[in-house]
């Protein structure tokens, strides 16, 4: 049983914090205790007398305050600096993993893996290893297609920003791999069940997605297959690569659409941005005036068309679609929308999948579009 | 709408007194019975929320874990390090909220006032959330002290605008709700234009939830308790005194600028200390003293623990029917406490409409 | 604070000529760098070209939008201010907007992101709905509507609601990205086609407004005066309840919930015009407009890529406005 020292000692702290919760007895009074005459042994009280003992108290005790919550301010940043989650000794070989948030002990051969952000299942598939159990907000048309059918079955542990600490509990994997952006929160609790290791998917661009999938194929100690994989892809793109990447001067864009006929303009260097740039799909150079790496820049019609792009990829789910903006006379007038050079793409596919597989199905999808204008 | 305490009526019934120190609390016998029923009834939610889950653990088998007789071992892991802590933390948020309300209703002399409407609560959000969507890497650390440190901001900022010059519980009221209408609409901004994954974790931390919290949240959160709940039976009966008005309590010789500051600070610890743990899980602050003044009456020293109680078995309660309505799937505490609030708080107005 | 009527008239044709100058400088401003020439070309001589669309179908309804919510919003704010006699009541602050904005944000965890054309029917409800409540409350039990109360009473529904509100956006990541953004209050991307849908419910709310001017003058001083006066004191209520849901509910369901205008605005008028609902309303709309086209002009200018949405910049302004008031207007 890997889990039995650790088992001891949340048994342990357990035991003592149910005592130390129970409310106080009045034997705090000892605290504030102050010189007095032989008063108080009144059985009754009226409201001067109390207000002119307390009085006195007050003065004092108004310090006294003060200096015990300065203390608590004191021995809490204490406890903090030094609390300090760890992975979780398992039984057999284990070896160690660094990671966003510390190290952790994770077994030579991990078999039952935990994955708890999109990109990481994704990273997996490209490997062939199926996690027991994954995130996928209840819905598993939020995994893609292709890494669905890579995993095969599995074991929904609930919601991304969520998920059921006792269902992965219950699962009893041996590591899980969790999100810095999300899941920083209940580390410690997530390392009490199974070694921990954490990473940032969120803002990596293309090199940058690369090198978190190394830091997961070295999670699983799947080093050499991770970079023979990456090697594979790196390949792949060079072949899908586009000859020229100039050509006559058109632009492709990525939009988000949001409410009333917004849209969110993917920056330069943003992931879907980095991953065109490999293949030489060209990307248009105003997108540079917006963020890579944030969901705020919000524009309006007025901003593509100032952009125009000859290719547009629209970004689209269930919910998301680009219904407001077909009303709209000035979308009628971008060249994208005139030449039928407007393409729907999969939000989950281009925007939340995030790994390997689904640069690949990107690149593809891209390429082939942009050069069927 | 002021409900004043009889503090110079003798009440009829049995009573004793307890004294430690300067701490006399004169306990009514029934109140002291239905304290004892409140927390008997917030153990039950505790062992409730120890027991549901994913591995059923039947009560007697939770007590007996809590005692330290449990030797279930995979059970045990389960309800020693997700369980019980998380349920602990309920219990303790949910005692310091119903205490906070208490206070700040009979300083204010308002039956609706609550940290959640005279912007400490909104406080707390802005500095969390602010520190959830600009610095998320530091959030993990400091979001405790930073949501404690907007609680105690707004807190400061309600006493210096409203009374500084001339004190009227009327005015606090309402520039706490400006306030209140300042953070909050800081607080959708950065909601608005953060990235998606931080805003969806300040947004379940504005809902209020004890998902997820652990030993380490709990530890951090009880010396704050431990603090200011005594401090809170200390000051019971000069609430009652300011009760009676300021220019009363300022005739019977109570420093009242001084004593409020203290009351304020109090409310505000316990208030923003609990925000502070589990974000703002509403109404809590508005509901518990009312239900507790409704069993134990109005006398403060009976008041103050009732509430605690009563608060307690909310927030656990709140906790249990949010995990178990749509399992797997997790309501917020929050918003449990927010449906349960809303009848309620409709209840209270309806009842208060001639006061 | 009488003045004359030729003054207040000749005031009141500044103000306008102000709003006209604010909605031709809010139309020159955009992304697209479009030049003032193509902006005059776009109504003189207008060709069909991308930039006059831009101009004709983007930066116009904007800028009327922006002007018509600050207008709606002023004079609700300024409506309730007066049958309230409460110098704090706004549609924000009463809850009127956080029902709205529950009503919209449920409708889209309902239906979708793809209904947003359709926000306006449902944010009318929730307008009413809460209005009712909030009223509800104030005028319940014996006596007159007490102002603490109201305040008091509109901030925990508009806590209530927005508890609400969050606990949908929770349940949902979804639904919380297609919306956050109006969350905050925003014109970006107004389209005619809205302001067309809106329009009637608009018109009537002003023509309501305007035809109880007089009597909400009377309930200002007093609902005695009013009674004295002969006025049915309650229907008079009623209609103006009526025509506050009908113009807050134009301006959520148009720019979702922008806060403070209602309440600033109708001050800043009352400090110069005085206490005539007849030349408090008319100036209140044209002001509005005025200072919700500066605000979206603003929003627009600080971070030219990051559309700061416009209702954070008017919370910025008229939330120290708020505590000013409640420090030294409220004296009970």
């Amino acid at each position: 049983m890997p889990l039995n020292r650790h088992l001891l000692r949340t048994c342990e702290t357990g035991r003592s914090a149910a005592v130390s919760g129970s409310l106080p007895d009045p034997a705090y009074g000892g605290l504030f205790r102050l010189p007095d005459k032989g008063e108080r042994t009144r059985p009754e009280w009226s409201v001067l007398d109390m207000i002119c003992r307390e009085r006195r108290w007050l003065k004092r005790g108004t310090e006294t305050i003060f200096g015990m919550i300065l203390s608590i301010v004191l021995l809490t940043a204490c406890a903090t600096a030094g609390g300090e989650g760890g992975g979780d000794a398992a039984s057999g070989p284990t070896r160690t993993v660094e990671h966003d948030m510390g190290e952790a002990e994770v077994p030579t051969q991990p078999q039952r893996i935990v994955a708890l952000e999109l990109p990481y299942i994704d990273m997996l598939a490209s490997l062939r290893v199926s996690p027991v159990g994954l995130v996928d907000d209840g819905d598993p048309e939020n995994l893609i297609p292709e890494v669905r059918s890579r995993i095969g079955e599995w074991e929904s542990v609930g919601s991304r920003s969520e998920p059921n600490l006792e269902q992965i509990a219950k699962l009893e994997p041996d590591l899980i791999i969790a999100d810095n952006d999300r899941h920083a929160a209940i580390y410690d609790e997530l390392s009490a069940i199974a070694p921990t290791v954490v990473f940032t998917a969120r803002y990596a661009g293309y090199e940058k997605t690369l090198d978190v999938a190394r830091q997961v194929g070295d999670a699983i100690n799947k080093t050499e297959e991770m970079n023979a994989e990456i090697g594979r892809l790196e390949g792949r793109l060079d072949e899908l690569s586009r000859a020229d990447s100039e050509g006559d001067g058109s632009h492709s864009l990525a939009v988000i659409p949001r409410e009333r006929g917004t849209a969110q303009v993917l920056g330069e260097g943003s992931y879907v941005a980095d991953i065109l740039d490999r293949v030489r799909v060209p990307y248009a150079p105003e997108a540079a005036a917006y963020p890579a790496d944030a969901d705020s820049a919000s524009t309006g019609l007025e901003g593509l068309a100032e952009i125009d792009p000859a290719v547009l990829f629209v970004m689209t789910d269930a919910e998301t679609t680009m219904k407001p903006w077909e009303s709209s006379e000035v979308w009628r007038k971008l060249t994208a929308v005139e030449n039928g050079d407007v393409h729907a793409v999969s939000r989950a596919l281009w925007t939340r999948s995030r790994g390997l597989v689904s640069m690949e199905l990107i690149a593809e999808e891209a390429v082939e579009l942009f050069d069927g204008r | 709408m002021a409900r004043l305490a009889p503090i110079a009526s003798r009440p009829k019934a049995r009573e004793a007194t307890l004294r430690a120190g300067p701490v006399s609390l004169r306990l009514n016998l029934r109140s002291v019975l239905i304290i004892c029923v409140l927390s008997l009834a917030a153990f039950a939610g505790l062992v409730a929320n120890v027991g549901y889950g994913e591995y059923p653990v039947s009560p007697v088998e939770v007590v007996r874990t809590l005692v330290g007789l449990g030797d279930d071992g995979g059970h045990a892991f389960v309800v020693n390090s997700l369980r019980l802590p998380r349920a602990l933390v309920a219990v303790a948020v949910g005692a310091a909220l119903g205490v906070s309300g208490v206070i700040l209703q009979g300083l204010t002399r308002n039956d609706l006032a609550a940290p959640d409407i005279v912007g400490i609560n909104a406080g707390a959000s802005l500095a969390a959330v602010s520190l959830i969507v600009v610095a998320p890497a530091a959030s993990i650390v400091y979001l405790q002290p930073a949501a404690l440190a907007g609680a105690f901001l707004a807190a400061g900022l309600l006493y210096l605008l409203a009374w500084r010059r001339k004190g009227s519980p009327l005015r606090l009221v309402l520039v706490g709700i400006g306030l209140s209408a300042v953070a909050g609409a800081g607080a959708t901004l950065l909601i608005a234009v953060g990235e998606i994954e931080q805003a969806s974790v300040a947004l379940v931390w504005l809902a209020g939830s004890v998902y997820g919290r652990g030993w380490d949240d709990f530890y951090s959160f009880t010396p704050w308790l431990l603090v200011f709940f005594p401090l809170a039976l200390l000051l019971s009966r000069h609430l009652a005194a300011m009760n009676l008005g300021d220019n009363v309590a300022r005739a019977l010789g109570l420093p009242v600028e001084k004593v409020r500051g203290l009351l304020l600070l109090t409310s505000v610890g316990l208030a923003g200390t609990a925000v502070a743990t589990a974000g703002t899980i509403g109404f809590v602050a508005l509901m518990a003293p009312h239900i507790a003044r409704h069993l134990v009456g109005p006398a403060y020293g009976g008041l103050i623990p009732a509430a605690a109680a009563t608060g307690a078995t909310i927030v656990v309660g709140a906790d249990f029917v949010g995990r178990a309505l749509f399992a797997p799937v997790e309501l917020p505490a929050g918003i449990v406490t927010a449906v349960l609030g809303a009848p309620f708080f409709l209840y209270l107005l309806y009842r208060n409409r001639n006061g | 604070m009488l003045r004359s009527r030729s003054t207040l008239l000749f005031g009141l044709l500044v103000c306008a000529v102000f709003l006209a100058a604010g909605l031709v400088v809010s139309v020159n401003f955009g992304v697209a760098g479009i030049g003032v020439t193509d902006v005059v070309r776009a109504f003189g001589d207008y060709d069909g070209s991308r930039d006059d669309l831009i101009i004709r179908t983007i930066r116009v309804p904007r800028a009327l939008a922006a002007a018509l919510v600050g207008a709606c919003l002023a004079v609700a704010g300024a409506i309730m201010q007066g049958i309230t006699r409460n110098p704090l009541a706004d549609p924000g602050i009463l809850g009127i907007n956080a029902g709205a904005a529950f009503a919209v944000v449920t409708t889209v965890f309902v239906f979708g992101g793809t209904a947003s054309s359709t926000f306006a029917p449902f944010a009318f409800v929730g307008a009413a709905i809460a209005a009712t409540v909030v009223y509800g409350i104030g005028s319940m039990g014996r006596g007159r509507m007490r102002p603490m109360r109201l305040a008091i009473g509109g901030a925990a529904v508009a806590a209530l609601l927005s508890s609400f509100t969050t606990a949908t956006l929770v349940l949902s990541e979804q639904t919380m990205d297609t919306i956050r953004f109006w969350l905050a209050g925003s014109v970006l991307g107004r389209d005619l086609e809205l302001l067309q849908q809106i329009s009637p419910y608009v018109l009537v709310g002003f023509a309501l407004a305007l035809a109880l001017s007089r009597q909400v003058t009377a309930l200002m001083l007093g609902e005695e005066v009013a009674s004295g006066l002969g006025q049915k004191t309650g229907l008079t209520k009623s209609l103006a309840v009526l025509s506050v849901v009908l113009l807050a509910g134009s301006a959520v369901a148009v720019a979702g919930p922008v806060g403070f205008i209602g309440l600033v605005v109708p001050h800043a008028v009352r400090f110069f015009v005085g206490v005539d609902y007849r030349w408090i309303l008319p100036y209140s709309a044209i002001i509005g407009g005025i200072v919700l086209l500066g605000a979206d002009i603003i929003s627009r200018v600080v971070l030219p890529v990051h559309e700061i949405p416009v209702g954070v910049t008017t919370a910025v302004v008229g939330a120290p406005f708020f505590i000013y008031l409640a420090r030294n207007k409220v004296s009970q």
